[in-house]
């Protein structure tokens, strides 16, 4: 049985480890932290402009899709599908025409597929909208929204006021919302309260901040459909947002049922000389809170990230590293051209990452591997400007699958 | 209100210009102020924060130390809420000139300057991080200043008193008659129409800017202006303020100012004075400076770095070296430059603002036919119940529970601003800006840098100011935050920044809105 | 957790990860979360001015904040120790003097547990207990056992190391309090285990490890147990010889917060430390080969396994899960909860029941509802907890993993507790 060690537990990582454990391989997942999925909006953005096969001969040869291909992408998206499923969240969406849904600042934003909570089942999304202002949470904010929804085209009937039971006496975060709707009794009295308050409210549809459940979500989310009798429509506010807490715990338990073994904390380092070594990792450090604590590896996939994870580290001294084995990162100039005057532009630093061959693996300036039982996958590519672009979960996906294919084939 | 008549016109709406102005109102002479931005907007808002002892200047710029050192006592007594008492360092290092420190001593003794001896165990069991090659240590009493409430509460002092503050407000040009300056014209901000002022006197305090202003009336000032860079750490690594025992040089400071930790500075000649660049060597110098004291320092996380430019008085000996340049302030009244009428205050330290504004009243008062004393010693800015501020003092606040029902609703979480210090604000002032808001409550000055607060703030201000931007002016905030983030963009500010784009650009797609003129 | 302790509050990125994984903050408004009365609120506290908050001392201790940041802000290091400030500056009182000395209670009460057994579970003596000092009656105090640990494998107890027997591997067995006062036949199991894994097990010169001194803000005493046992252990460790030990609360204390809460250094703390194992991170570690040839007896039950806090800060993954998961028949399901609750000392407390059992509500629902048999978890107060709360019984995997290698009968059912 191949042994895998999957380093990093975001949207590519947690992918890899099911996929691996599914095709028979002794499966370890290692996390430092949580991170990428917790700041994320839970959808899959895999191209903004258009259809991607057409647009993909005039993506630059570097760029992650160049070496992972549109087939692998493709069924990559589809065994996402088919992993999450279960879950009740309900993905649906587009390879080739993307949704453009709502923000919590009013503007609209594109992806390819996402959970029928942010969908709602408005399906033509025609019905004029309502925006729910939830008492006592602060971080969503109906005006601003209002607003800027009709200047994108969207009919905004109005902002109600929704009740919510007691009054914190601190200041409540989305989390704090999503845990307490997961208790049963007390999503039957909220939404009882909101189906009063809204009733006789007309054919429109609920804009609402993504607070509805953590746990059971798509569930919640139909129950409260139901009760209110209205369509609703979820918007991710503040991270850590709650369609990407929901996405990772489903993923999370999908990996246990797998039989993937799961470590969370240690960061994962590797022996100083890994690099000029013979070309291959044989062992892995954790360091534990015992210490470094050395363990056999036959299998890496490294899904790290790239600088907000942790993956690469930037340094003082102009140097980026790639922090587990210290492999060589590319697209990096000087320390003052990391970052672009304007924040709103494409910044240098988000192409930063590690080079690797059409197998993942990765390779030097000349295009050599480094190291031969080792891929990189998701965040820590580099070569592509994700927000621009739109192919954030894209490379997640199409990376942690044509790994998978390449270790296990 | 496009004609006013005063006896003093005060152009400049720093440090300098506000005490003038306060004092004036004191002394009951009818002021305007006028300032072209908005207040703290110069040099006074751009520094380190030192409420100097003086033991800085005790060497090199006696004048200066023995100023420092009584106005010192002085602010303590009139301003403590804006000055936390932190005490001072000056620590010498194996690699300092060893015969400096007795020198210094000497030189405190002579200007003033209190300065005690501390052995090195004091020390270090005051401040654990510091460097353990100290050879010789002592304590002054340097203060913390927070610029912004100083000059908020000369503000509200000087309205209370019945002058005037115009903010926003550009000199457009200066009044002459028969060679006399009588005063000047100025621009309104909303619409664009031109405001005269007549006054019999005219001060100058336009900090870097003096220069130009003197040109409007043909005179040339021996201004030299020298840039400074300082570099905020996150954290409080220290709560003493500490110095270097040697000469004045660059990046010798280190200032726990509210939450953060000021390292300062240098000092680049400039032409321009609105020059905020930052060069990459000044940010590696003064962080590398600051771990010869704190040896931890490169491990911890840099947040913004900012600029300001120091008007300093280039005597006519001429130097290029603005470093050497005396400190002290200097009064010129431009009688003899055929601009009679026409005073410029220049040069000196935050710290003896309101010395230079006494002086300069002093020097106008029989002009003006007034004989009334000088109150600024003893009449208090915060009140008769103020005490130095402290840093618990916000947490305290927010911790109250003594409304349990009643949650604090914090806006900005890393500086614990909450939702009704802010609308007390935008009531007050009918403020369209968030940068005002931050520089009054300090938002966005946590190590989120706007990233959390930002979207609150803007929202806030979008629902309840009637001609906000669409955005609530979010995308000019988060690029002003941007901006102090880029000179020490790596480690966790570089991730931080990653985050603000995460959540701005691809969670909210912000990029898009109207009212990013970024 | 896998961070060097002071500074790293700065590393904050303020993007309430951490808040959000908190059990306490998602059952209670009385504590902000993590992230505010820790980097956050750190920002405010001067060294010589008196603590300006209170609302960290809802802070259970469970350590999850540190375990989920990305960013390595010892978070949970940082809330203890500012815990322990306020504990300083206000004394702590009688019943948090009580609770964090179970060694003391242990040496006291033990040679007297029929009787003290029957008071402590009387509800007039907890109610007594509940209005006076503040222990709430619905803790879970477990039973004393008679004749300790120690007492009888008298013949293991050793100073220094013994001379190795052949073909033997030397063990040294960190029993706790909790084994050695109240459950001295699970750590006799442990014992056979081992032994039976070719291993010649010690029991080393050990005193608490002082995890609940910590917890309760008594640094100093928690600090001269740790310098105990460094010392104890010292010349095992010199030897090479790892330091195991069944409860997962104790060994990271010894593996990890001596030195990243207490502030201990040294060498000789350092040596303690790296030679620290739990249990089951030994077996997977360094007997899996042992293990593999043992002959494991079905049985035939389903089981749900809660990890610990404590355990999954060890940083090495949940090591018992793949193990029971080897033994036919039984069926082991891991939990869905985060936290059962008691988090040590803080479910005793009367001012903090109410919070504790919240958290642990979640667990205590998808027990009743699972319709499984047992229930399997690392740490003793976690499984009194659990047991008390659901009256369903809870073992230490060793247990489970004895009657399947043979060792003693593994009763699937039993009265509870």
């Amino acid at each position: 049985m191949t042994k895998v060690h999957v380093v990093g537990a975001g949207l590519s990582g947690l992918v890899a480890a099911i996929l691996a454990a599914e095709r028979g391989a002794d499966v370890t997942l290692l996390a430092r932290g949580r991170g990428g999925l917790e700041l994320s909006h839970g959808c899959i953005d895999i191209w903004h402009d258009g259809d991607l096969r057409q647009e993909l001969p005039s993506i630059a040869s570097g760029h992650p899709y160049r070496m992972i291909g549109v087939d692998a992408i493709e069924k990559a998206v589809q065994a996402f599908l088919r992993i999450v499923q279960p879950s009740g969240l309900g993905y649906l969406g587009e390879f080739r025409h993307p949704l453009r849904l709502p923000t919590a600042v009013g503007s609209l934003r594109r992806t390819n597929f996402a959970p029928l909570a942010q969908v709602s089942d408005d399906a033509l999304g025609d019905l004029p909208c309502l925006i729910g202002a939830i008492e006592g949470f602060r971080d969503f904010f109906p005006a601003m929204i209002r607003r800027n929804l009709i200047e994108n085209g969207f009919s905004v009937e109005g902002i109600v006021e929704l009740p919510l039971p007691g009054h914190p006496a601190r200041d409540v975060y989305a989390s704090d919302l999503a845990r307490l709707l997961d208790r049963e009794e007390d999503a039957g009295n909220v939404l009882n309260a909101w189906q009063r308050r809204l009733a006789g409210a007309g054919a429109l549809r609920l804009l609402l901040p993504a607070v509805l459940g953590l746990r059971d979500a798509g569930r919640l989310h139909r129950k409260a459909e139901t009760i209110i009798g209205m369509p609703i429509q979820e918007i991710p506010t503040l991270p850590p947002s709650m369609p990407g807490l929901r996405l990772e715990w489903v993923l999370w338990r999908a990996a246990d049922a797998a039989g993937v073994h799961l470590v969370e904390g240690p960061q994962i380092t590797s022996p100083p000389d890994v690099m000029a070594g013979a070309g291959r990792v044989e062992e892995l450090m954790a360091e534990t809170a015992a210490g470094e604590r050395r363990f056999p590896a036959d299998a890496i996939i490294l899904a790290t990230g790239g600088i907000l994870n942790g993956g690469l580290k930037a340094l003082q001294d102009g140097r980026v590293v790639e922090t587990v084995f210290g492999l060589p990162v590319s697209g990096v100039g000087l320390r003052d051209e990391w970052t672009a005057e304007r924040m709103i532009d494409r910044q240098p630093f988000e192409r930063f990452g590690v080079k690797v061959d059409a197998a993942l693996h990765p390779v030097d300036a000349d295009g050599r591997v480094l190291l031969e039982n080792v891929h990189v996958i998701g965040g820590l590519l580099g070569g592509a400007d994700r927000i621009s672009e739109g192919s954030r979960q894209g490379i997640d996906l199409g990376s942690a699958y044509r790994a998978v294919e390449v270790i296990l084939g | 209100m496009q004609n006013l008549d005063v006896d003093l016109l005060v152009i400049g709406g720093g440090a300098t210009g506000m005490g003038l102005a306060w004092d004036a109102c004191l002394r009951g002479i009818p002021v305007v102020l006028v300032e072209a931005q908005n207040l703290a907007e110069g040099t006074s808002g751009r520094y380190h924060g030192l409420l100097h002892s003086g033991g800085r200047y005790v060497i090199s710029d006696p004048v200066s130390a023995r100023d420092c050192a009584a106005e010192n006592a002085v602010l303590r007594r009139i301003a403590p809420e804006a000055i936390e008492d932190t005490g001072g360092l000056f620590l010498a290092l194996n690699d300092d000139p060893e015969d400096y420190p007795d020198q210094w001593l000497r030189g405190c003794h002579e200007a003033g300057v209190p300065a005690r001896e501390i052995s090195l165990r004091e020390v270090l069991a005051r401040e654990p991080l510091l460097t353990h090659d100290i050879t010789r240590a002592f304590e002054v009493q340097d203060g913390a200043l927070d610029s912004f409430d100083l000059l908020h509460a000369l503000h509200l002092n000087i309205t209370r008193l019945g002058g005037m503050v115009l903010l926003g407000h550009r000199v457009q040009a200066l009044r002459r008659e028969h060679g006399h300056v009588v005063g000047a014209e100025v621009l309104r901000p909303d619409d664009g129409t031109i405001v005269t002022i007549h006054a019999r006197r005219t001060v100058n305090a336009a900090g870097p800017w003096a220069a130009q202003v003197a040109q409007m009336a043909d005179v040339d000032i021996p201004l030299a202006l020298g840039k400074g860079t300082m570099v905020a750490m996150a954290e409080r690594l220290v709560h003493t303020i500490l110095n270097r025992c040697r000469l004045p040089g660059d990046g010798d400071i280190l200032v726990p100012v509210g939450t953060v930790m000021v390292l300062g500075t240098t000092d680049v000649p400039v032409e321009e004075p609105g020059d905020r660049s930052i060069e990459p060597w000044e940010v590696d110098m003064l962080l590398a400076e600051g771990a010869a004291l704190i040896p931890s320092l490169p491990d911890r996380r840099a947040l913004r770095a900012w600029a300001g430019v120091r008007p300093l008085y280039r005597p006519p000996s001429d130097e290029d070296e603005t470093r050497e340049l005396p400190r002290s302030h200097v009064i010129l009244d431009h009688a003899g430059d055929g601009a009679a009428g026409l005073i410029s205050v220049f040069g000196g330290k935050l710290s003896t603002f309101r010395l230079m504004a006494e002086e300069t009243l002093d020097h106008l008062a029989l002009a003006l036919g007034n004989n009334q004393p000088c109150l600024t010693t003893e009449v208090p800015l915060f009140g008769d119940e103020a005490s130095y501020y402290t840093l618990p003092s916000r947490l305290r606040t927010i911790e109250d529970r003594s409304d349990p029902d009643k949650s604090p609703e914090l806006v900005c979480e890393c500086e614990l601003v909450r939702r009704a210090d802010i609308e007390r604000v935008l009531e007050r002032r009918g403020v369209q800006e968030l940068d005002t808001l931050r520089r009054e409550l300090r938002i966005g000055m946590g190590p989120c840098q706007g990233g959390f607060c930002g979207y609150r703030t803007a929202a806030i201000v979008q629902e309840t100011i009637l001609d906000a931007p669409p955005d609530g002016g979010l995308l000019s905030f988060l690029q002003a935050r941007w901006r102090g983030n880029r000179p020490v963009a790596w480690g966790q500010t570089l991730r931080q920044m990653a985050f603000t784009r995460r959540v701005y650009m691809d969670l909210f797609h912000a990029q898009d809105m109207d009212g990013g003129d970024a | 957790m896998m961070t060097r302790p002071g500074f790293t509050s700065d590393q904050c990125l303020k993007c309430n990860i951490c808040t959000a994984a908190c059990p306490v903050a998602a059952v209670t408004d009385l504590f902000p979360g993590p992230k505010a009365v820790g980097p956050q609120a750190e920002r405010f506290r001067h060294p010589e001015l008196p603590m300006p908050d209170e609302s960290v001392s809802y802070c259970s201790g469970c350590g999850t904040c540190t375990r989920v940041c990305p960013h390595g802000v010892a978070v949970a290091e940082t809330n203890i120790q500012a815990k322990a400030r306020l504990v300083e500056e206000k004394h702590a009182p009688l019943r948090d003097q009580f609770l964090s000395r179970p060694d003391l209670l242990g040496m006291f009460l033990s040679p007297v547990a029929p009787l003290a057994n029957v008071m402590l579970n009387a509800t007039s003596v907890r109610w007594v207990l509940d209005k006076t000092i503040g222990i709430s009656p619905g803790a879970a105090l477990p039973p004393f056992t008679r004749v300790s640990l120690r007492k009888r494998e008298a013949a293991r107890c050793m100073k220094q190391p013994p001379d190795p027997k052949p073909g033997k591997r030397r063990v040294a067995y960190f029993h706790g309090c909790s084994t050695n006062y109240y459950e001295p036949e699970l750590g006799q199991q442990a014992i056979a285990v081992l032994e039976r894994l070719g291993c010649q097990v010690i029991l080393p010169p050990q005193v608490c490890c002082g995890l609940p001194l910590q917890s309760n803000g008594l640094f100093d005493a928690a600090r001269e147990k740790g310098r105990k046992n460094v010392s104890g252990l010292l010349p095992f460790a010199e030897q090479g010889i790892p330091i195991v030990g069944t409860s997962s609360s104790c060994m990271l204390e010894l593996k990890h917060e001596y030195h990243a809460v207490l502030g201990l250094e040294g060498d000789d703390l350092a040596i303690v430390s790296h030679l620290c194992y739990d249990m089951f991170e030994f077996l997977l570690l360094e007997l899996n080969d042992a293990l593999r040839h043992v002959h494991l007896t079905p049985i035939n039950a389903s089981a749900l396994y809660h990890p610990p806090c404590q355990l999954r800060n060890h940083g090495v993954g949940m090591p018992a899960l793949g193990i029971l998961r080897r033994i036919p028949g039984l069926n082991v399901q891991l939990s869905d909860a985060m936290c059962c609750g008691v988090a040590g000392t803080y479910g005793a407390k009367s001012e903090k029941y109410d919070i504790a059992r919240a958290v642990g509500k979640g667990l205590f629902d998808q027990l009743k509802a699972s319709g499984v048999d047992f229930v399997i978890s690392d740490t003793e107060t976690c499984r009194w907890w659990i047991e008390k709360h659901t009256g369903l019984r809870v073992v230490h995997p060793i247990e489970v993993l004895a009657g399947a290698m043979g060792l003693g009968e593994f009763r699937v059912k039993s009265g509870g507790y």
